[in-house]
């Protein structure tokens, strides 16, 4: 037999991995049928795949130049914290729903230029005042979206299904797995670029620079897929 | 359940911040020679005077077409050389009515009047008088004043670069790297100081003892400028320049010409004095 569950009288720490990248949470229940989950996850640099030859022109302010291939590295580039309710439609068992939000760092993917030729080091292009170039022959871009949040800050609601209690009723270790979507919008290449007087600020790379990809395929990652395993250790 | 909280309110987010620049505009101070500021045109007698004072002491004769005394204590002289009129930077000091112009002589003159007796005395040769037209400017504009070049960024085609300073041998370098044909007529110095004048011109120095100069016409931020010669190797076209504040810093923008395309160059400004 079960005890029946109080608000916040348990707490669990879990550590978890997946396309959300690595996270820390704590969770508690809200009577029997809702655990809060609260955390914080990071997936800079995972998950890395690199596209090895990427066409750029040598020499990046001539009208007319020949074409180099660079390496370019992708992985994951998200840092947010976590703020979730698993919903149980039944009192001891373990399928939920859940709802909430991500919040924090609007990059979820970084992609590294390496090896880019020297002049790139002083020359870029000039988007809304800013210079960007590269540095030490990487340039270092982002996919960032907000979702409902604003250009420095993302808030990503979340929604999906999941196994497994995040505080565990009878036991002391629990393990989940989770599915869902985050929504984040359309999102769009960034850069740092650089200002007149030398300040620095992510800077959106326009249309005209970088043409249509970003515009042709961001769609698809207007709702991030999550995919996650989790396990948890009751504290108390 | 207290304790659930204070666990909770650990690990609440830190929140990222878009910290906006801090404002470091100051008012500029007024330039420290600004009283003694303006700009002599010798009348065209001055051949006549500089020949006869030359011819008389078996000299070359040292002809001045223009200077410009600026309000930092810089100046521009105009020497006449086989009719083209070669420009030269300086600083000046000032005792009474006469002006010491390091690298060239000295000057001297009295009176308000737009019309001056004006008596040029060349290192190594002879003085002699002539009357020139002088011109205070009417404005009391701080931002009329000398200035150097902290950085530069030049944009041309789809391309920009930043450079430390303003060498025009080091943009040159950069525009023929990136396929563009710069003529070799092309400067080649690094600018020292940048002037804006109340009497109405922009003045740059350069290191190799040239200067360009511009008369001009500001209002508002746009400066409408006409090179008096054929400025920067022809790359920067007469024209309008912008002068902003940026981040608190004044930021010179010129129109250029380069090669076959156009671009810009701006100058991220600090005072001198």
């Amino acid at each position: 037999m079960t005890a029946r569950a109080q608000v916040f009288d348990h707490l669990a720490l879990g550590i978890g991995a997946g396309t959300d990248g690595i996270s820390l949470e704590l969770a508690a229940p809200l009577g029997s049928h809702v655990d809060v989950r609260a955390g914080y996850g990071m997936g800079v640099g995972l998950i890395g795949y690199t596209v090895k030859d990427l066409a750029i022109p040598e020499h990046p302010a001539a009208r007319e130049s020949r074409d180099v291939n660079v390496p370019l590295k992708i992985n994951l580039g998200m840092s947010d914290a976590r703020l979730l309710f698993n919903i149980y439609p039944s009192a001891n068992k373990g399928f939920h729903f859940t709802v909430g939000a991500f919040l924090g760092s609007p990059c979820f993917v970084r992609g590294t230029l390496t090896d880019m030729p020297s002049d790139y080091d002083t020359t870029g292009f000039e988007e809304d005042g800013y210079l960007v170039r590269a540095r030490d022959g990487k340039l270092v871009t982002e996919l960032r979206a907000s979702g409902l949040g604003g250009p420095g800050f993302a808030v990503k609601p979340y929604a999906g299904i999941g196994f497994g209690r995040a505080v565990s009723q009878d036991g002391r270790v629990s393990f989940c797995f989770d599915l869902g979507a985050m929504y984040q919008g359309k999102p769009g290449l960034w850069a740092d670029g650089e200002s007149l007087t030398g300040r620095i600020e992510k800077v959106q790379l326009s249309q005209d620079e970088i043409g249509e990809a970003v515009e042709d395929y961001g769609k698809y990652a207007a709702f991030w897929p999550t995919l996650s395993f989790r396990l948890f250790v009751k504290l108390f | 359940m207290k304790k659930i909280f204070i666990a909770l309110a650990a690990l609440l987010p830190l929140l990222f911040s878009c910290g906006k620049p801090q404002n470091t505009e100051d008012m500029l101070a007024e330039p420290h020679f600004v009283q003694y500021a303006g700009q002599l045109i010798p009348r065209s007698e001055v051949h006549a005077g500089a020949e006869a004072a030359s011819t008389k002491a078996g000299l070359s004769p040292v002809i001045v077409d223009f200077l410009e005394l600026t309000e930092s204590g810089l100046y521009a002289i105009g020497l006449n050389e086989g009719g083209r009129c070669s420009y030269h930077p300086g600083s000046y000091t000032v005792s009474g009515t006469t002006y010491n112009l390091s690298g060239f002589g000295s000057v001297s003159f009295s009176g308000e009047s737009d019309m001056v007796e004006l008596t040029i005395a060349p290192d190594g040769g002879e003085a002699y008088t002539v009357k020139a037209l002088l011109i205070r400017g009417s404005g009391t504009d701080p931002v009329c004043r000398g200035w150097t070049v902290d950085r530069t960024r030049v944009k041309v085609g789809n391309g920009a670069a930043d450079f430390s300073g303003f060498d025009l041998g080091e943009i040159g370098r950069f525009l023929r790297s990136s396929g563009y044909d710069i003529p070799n007529t092309f400067p080649s110095g690094r600018v020292t100081s940048v002037s804006l004048t109340n009497a109405g011109s922009i003045i740059f120095a350069y290191s190799d003892g040239s200067a360009d100069v511009a008369s001009c016409h500001k209002s508002g931020s746009t400066i409408s400028y006409n090179w008096m010669e054929r400025g920067m190797g022809f790359s920067v076209d007469d024209g309008s320049a912008r002068l902003e504040k940026v981040d608190g810093k004044y930021v010179l923008t010129l129109s250029a010409v380069i090669g076959e395309g156009s671009g810009s160059i701006a100058l991220v400004l600090s005072p001198m004095d």
